[in-house]
Parts: C-alpha cells; sequence; structure tokens
C-alpha cells in the first residue's frame, strides 16, 4: 500500500508496509500511481505532454530501483503474523492508578464526569496502592520498566498517598529486579515546591493539564465555583518546567469546537515558554456544544498546517518545541509488535480504581461492563481480556486499507467503544484527524532534513 | 553508486551529532547519516528513511517500551510516535 500527498510544496509518498518514506518530483509522483498497471510505454505516452520522454524514463527507472530495493510497493507481511501474534502471552505493565475519584475544577468536557468517573468521590487508601503494585508486578512476567501513572480526579488532592507508594515502589523494585517509571497527571492547583522536588526526584514524566489561551482555558476548566484557573497554574506550571530542564514533561490541553483555532493555543503555550506541548482533540457526545463535528474538520485540518509551518519556522530560528502528535520517530520507532498491539488497554495496560478494581483504561472506569476484577484476586473476567489482546488493525474492518494504521494502531478503544458499541470499530472525525496529523509530521521531517542540507 | 547527504545527519535543533556519527535531537530521535543509512542517490526521489518495518517482526517485541496512553496523550492513541527501547 503507498500513500502520497502534498504538503507546503513537499511531494510525500509513504510505503506503508515498509514504513519507507520518499520525497519526490512532480515527475515520479505521477508516475507512482501509474507503476503497478501501466507499462513503462504506456507510462511515456500518457505522462508525454507534461514531461520530456528522457525525463520520464529517468523516474521510471528510480520507481523501479525503489521497488528492488524493497522501499515501494512492499508487501503486507503482517497478516501471516497475525494468528500467532493473538496467541501471545500477555504481562501487565502499566497501570493508570485513578488515586483520587475528586477534584478541584469543574472542568466541562471531563470524560470523569468532574473526577468521580459516573460513579461516588473517593481517594485511594495506601493498602490499596499498594496491592495495586503487587498486583503488578506479580502480573509483570520478565518485563523490567514498569508504568505507573497517578491519575484522577486530581492526584495531589491524595499526595501523601503518592508519596507512600513511590517509597514502595522503589522498595519493592530493588527486590523485584523492576524498574518503576512513575508519571503524574495533574491541574496544577495544589502544586508547590514541595511536590515539584518530591516530583523532580521521581516522576519520569508529568503531564501538566492547561488548555491554552487565558479565555480559553478558563472557560472549559473553571473551579468549582466559575472562576478560571489560568492565572493561578501558568506560573506554576512555568517554573515547574523550568526546573524540569524543559524536559520529561507536556503541558496538555484539550480543544473543542469553542477554539477551532487551537493552534493559537499552541502557539500560546509555546510563547509562555514551555517546549513540550500537547493539545489535544476533545472526545465527546456529539450533542454536547462543545464536542467537534464533521464539518469542523476543514478548519481543524488548515489549523494542524498552519501549525506546522510555523513549527517548522520556529525550529529553523533556533526556538523550536515539540508538539506531541508531530513526533514520529521514523528510524527508531515501534516494532510492529508494538504497532499491531496498539495501546495495549485491556492486556498490558489496566486502570485501577480507588477502591482496587480493574478496568481496561482509564476511560471505562466506571462502565460495569468492562470491569475486569481487581487488584488482589487479580483478571477474572478472561473472555474480555481475550477480547481486547484479539483487538489490533487486522480486527478492524476500518483500518484495513487505512494508511495510518501503523501509526496509530487502530486508534482507542474507548473512542470506538463510545461511538459505535464496539471495540474493533473507529471513531471517524479521530481518525481524520490522526490521518491529517501524520501527514504534517513527516512533512515536517522532510523540511527539516531539506534545511540541513549539505551541512552534516 | 556515490552515497548522497540529504542532510538529516544533524538534530532539528542544530545540535552537533553524538561521537559516533549518530545525531540525537532532544526529543530522542535518531538521524543517521547516509553513509549509515546505505542511500541511494537518485535525481527525482529522497528517502527520508530506510527502515523496514518487515525486520522488526523478527525481533519480536520485547514489550520493554512506554505504553502510549502514559506519555500526554490519554483520548487518543499514538503509538507511531513512541520511541523503541530496544534498537
Amino acid at each position: 500500500m503507498v500513500h502520497q500527498y502534498k504538503n507546503n510544496g513537499y511531494n510525500i509518498v509513504l510505503d506503508v508496509n515498509s514504513g519507507a518514506i520518499h520525497i519526490v518530483d512532480d515527475l515520479v509522483y505521477d508516475v507512482i500511481p501509474l507503476f503497478e498497471t501501466c507499462t513503462r510505454e504506456e507510462i511515456i505516452s500518457r505522462l508525454g505532454q507534461n514531461y520530456p520522454e528522457d525525463e520520464i524514463i529517468e523516474g521510471y527507472e528510480e520507481v523501479k530501483t525503489l521497488v528492488e530495493q524493497q522501499q515501494l510497493f512492499t508487501e503486507d507481511e503482517y497478516e501471516n503474523y497475525m494468528e500467532q501474534f493473538k496467541e501471545r502471552p500477555t504481562v501487565v505493565k502499566a497501570l493508570c492508578l485513578h488515586i483520587a475519584h475528586d477534584c478541584n475544577l469543574a472542568c466541562r468536557y471531563c470524560f470523569a464526569q468532574e473526577g468521580e468517573y459516573h460513579g461516588r468521590k473517593a481517594l485511594m487508601s495506601y493498602e490499596a496502592g499498594k496491592a495495586a503494585l503487587d498486583f503488578l508486578i506479580a502480573e509483570s512476567g520478565n518485563r523490567r520498566n514498569l508504568e505507573v501513572d497517578f491519575f484522577g480526579g486530581e492526584p495531589l488532592l491524595n499526595f501523601e498517598v503518592v508519596k507512600k507508594l513511590v517509597a514502595y515502589g522503589r522498595e519493592q523494585e530493588k527486590l523485584h529486579n523492576k524498574n518503576f517509571r512513575f508519571t503524574l497527571t495533574t491541574n496544577g492547583v495544589l502544586l508547590n515546591d514541595e511536590i515539584m522536588e518530591f516530583a523532580n526526584r521521581e516522576m519520569a514524566n508529568v503531564v501538566l493539564s492547561i488548555d491554552g489561551r487565558k479565555e480559553v482555558n478558563d472557560r472549559m476548566r473553571p473551579f468549582r465555583k466559575g472562576a478560571g484557573s489560568y492565572d493561578l497554574i501558568v506560573p506554576k506550571f512555568q517554573k515547574f518546567a523550568e526546573s524540569r530542564n524543559q524536559e520529561k514533561y507536556y503541558v496538555r490541553g484539550t480543544f473543542t469546537h469553542n477554539n477551532l483555532d487551537f493552534s493559537e493555543d499552541v502557539l500560546h503555550l509555546a510563547d509562555l515558554g514551555f517546549q513540550q506541548i500537547s493539545v489535544e482533540p476533545v472526545v465527546a457526545k456529539p450533542t454536547e456544544s462543545y464536542a467537534l463535528q464533521e464539518e469542523d474538520l476543514p478548519k481543524l485540518f488548515e489549523e494542524y498546517d498552519k501549525l506546522a509551518v510555523e513549527m517548522i519556522k520556529r525550529w529553523k530560528e533556533n526556538r523550536g518545541f515539540h508538539f506531541f502528535h508531530f513526533m514520529i520517530d521514523l528510524e527508531g520507532g515501534p516494532c510492529v509488535a508494538k504497532r499491531l498491539s496498539g495501546c495495549g488497554s485491556g492486556t498490558e495496560y489496566l486502570a485501577v480504581t480507588p477502591w482496587g478494581d480493574l478496568y481496561p483504561c482509564h476511560q471505562f472506569v466506571g462502565n460495569e461492563e468492562f470491569l475486569m476484577g481487581n487488584v488482589t484476586e487479580g483478571i477474572k473476567s478472561k473472555e474480555l481480556q481475550k477480547e481486547f489482546k484479539h483487538c489490533n488493525v487486522y480486527a478492524k474492518e476500518k483500518c484495513r486499507n487505512c494508511f495510518a494504521k501503523f501509526y496509530c494502531s487502530g486508534g482507542c478503544a474507548a473512542n470506538s467503544w463510545n461511538f459505535h458499541g464496539s471495540i474493533t470499530d473507529s471513531y471517524d472525525i479521530g481518525c481524520e484527524l490522526q490521518k491529517k496529523r501524520i501527514e504534517c509530521a513527516i512533512m515536517i521531517k522532510a523540511a527539516l532534513a531539506e534545511e540541513t542540507e549539505g551541512t552534516c | 553508486m556515490p552515497e548522497e547527504s540529504n542532510g538529516v545527519g544533524r538534530s532539528p535543533d542544530g545540535l552537533p551529532e553524538e561521537p559516533n556519527g549518530v545525531g540525537r535531537s532532544p526529543d530522542g530521535f535518531c538521524h543517521e547519516t547516509e553513509e549509515q543509512k546505505g542511500r541511494i542517490s537518485m535525481k527525482h526521489v529522497k528517502t527520508l528513511n530506510t527502515k523496514r518495518l518487515q525486520n522488526t517482526v523478527k525481533r519480536g517485541g520485547c514489550g520493554e517500551c512506554q505504553t502510549s496512553c502514559q506519555s500526554a496523550c490519554k483520548t487518543s492513541c499514538t503509538v507511531g510516535n513512541q520511541s523503541c527501547e530496544n534498537k
């Protein structure tokens, strides 16, 4: 499968099965769609009006060389691998610990219903958290790197337990030859010097929630009484990011139908000095006023294009920043096994409620249909586990002919469930945005490669 | 055929390459030289990467890499931008 597109003056050709990416001129861009179905002579005849014959032959030969080098029109060798893949032994390697089902903000788009996940307010006890870490160690097989995200609600509402659990994890990792990578997702309201110092010592990554411009952030991320959170959190986040040497963190925002010009929010965060930025599309019921609609897509595509061009400009001026969804590792990216299995929800990644129940991921928490077990008794619903284990890009009809399938790995199971009642479907607006982001990410690589041409 | 340098050997921020010739930008991305990649010089085509995903099937998945939702997303699935821990 080959995907070709034009963006920002670049003709880009992606060979989906190998992952090879080529930047081509107009001639080769026109030869490629004809290559598999036409003879050389037919191609010369069809393109003869636009290009000289000797050039067409030259371009044709270069395409042929790419095919011979297995960098174009490569076969899908993975589907046969699927049967073996589906029977892989699974281990648990990552937990999303819902350390607090409560929040000090009342974000309007919160999938956790202001932290309570359609249930009751609760804080995780140290005992329940300890049992979760013990469960993770016991279920992790020979995986050494174990990830634990302190999530909520707002995890800093239960910071004392976070501290104790980190101490327990550090003690246990030595005994079991494991390496805990703790992360923290916070709205910043309770952030202080002590917490920053602790996080800088113990947290492999921190995710700091902020939506961008003051009016955008405050509209969707108010306190319970209605006041905005921007003025309180920005100085703290700036200090925190600096104290982490501008790495191993993300400021993370959500854009909605209310701020379709979201590139301005990303750039606002960059102008505040943040260098690690993630701003994502909201996922909401179509009936919500802030939900993204299909008719928003052209504007959103335009915004991603605009952002990509501005990012290139800033990199060239040595004031670049990273945008999570434009990051793409072309040479050292994930292996096929990872790309087929996706996020690992329900198998290697699980969410734990404050009272120790297990769900496939944080987005399923509160939906009793997806209750998988608990941290003391382990996974009880083997059927559910199997269903998630078998969920991969080949199990999804919509993904089969999609060029993005090895980048998004079939997309988010929770989004698929929320929109179609099945984890093997996909959230269509999300897919369109994902494809656009991949196109932009590759274009940025092309532009930056060109920028340094001849200098290395 | 002579090797071509189309210059992805430097990090986007212009940092010099590491001593072994493999440049690594602050985002952890790898930027090998053209020579290291065995790239073929072409007039109409510049290849950005020569990775063959198929080769990673043989290695299987060690599973040590980061879970995507633990990095920053939480509401979308973004696997392609994760880095391999076993390069």
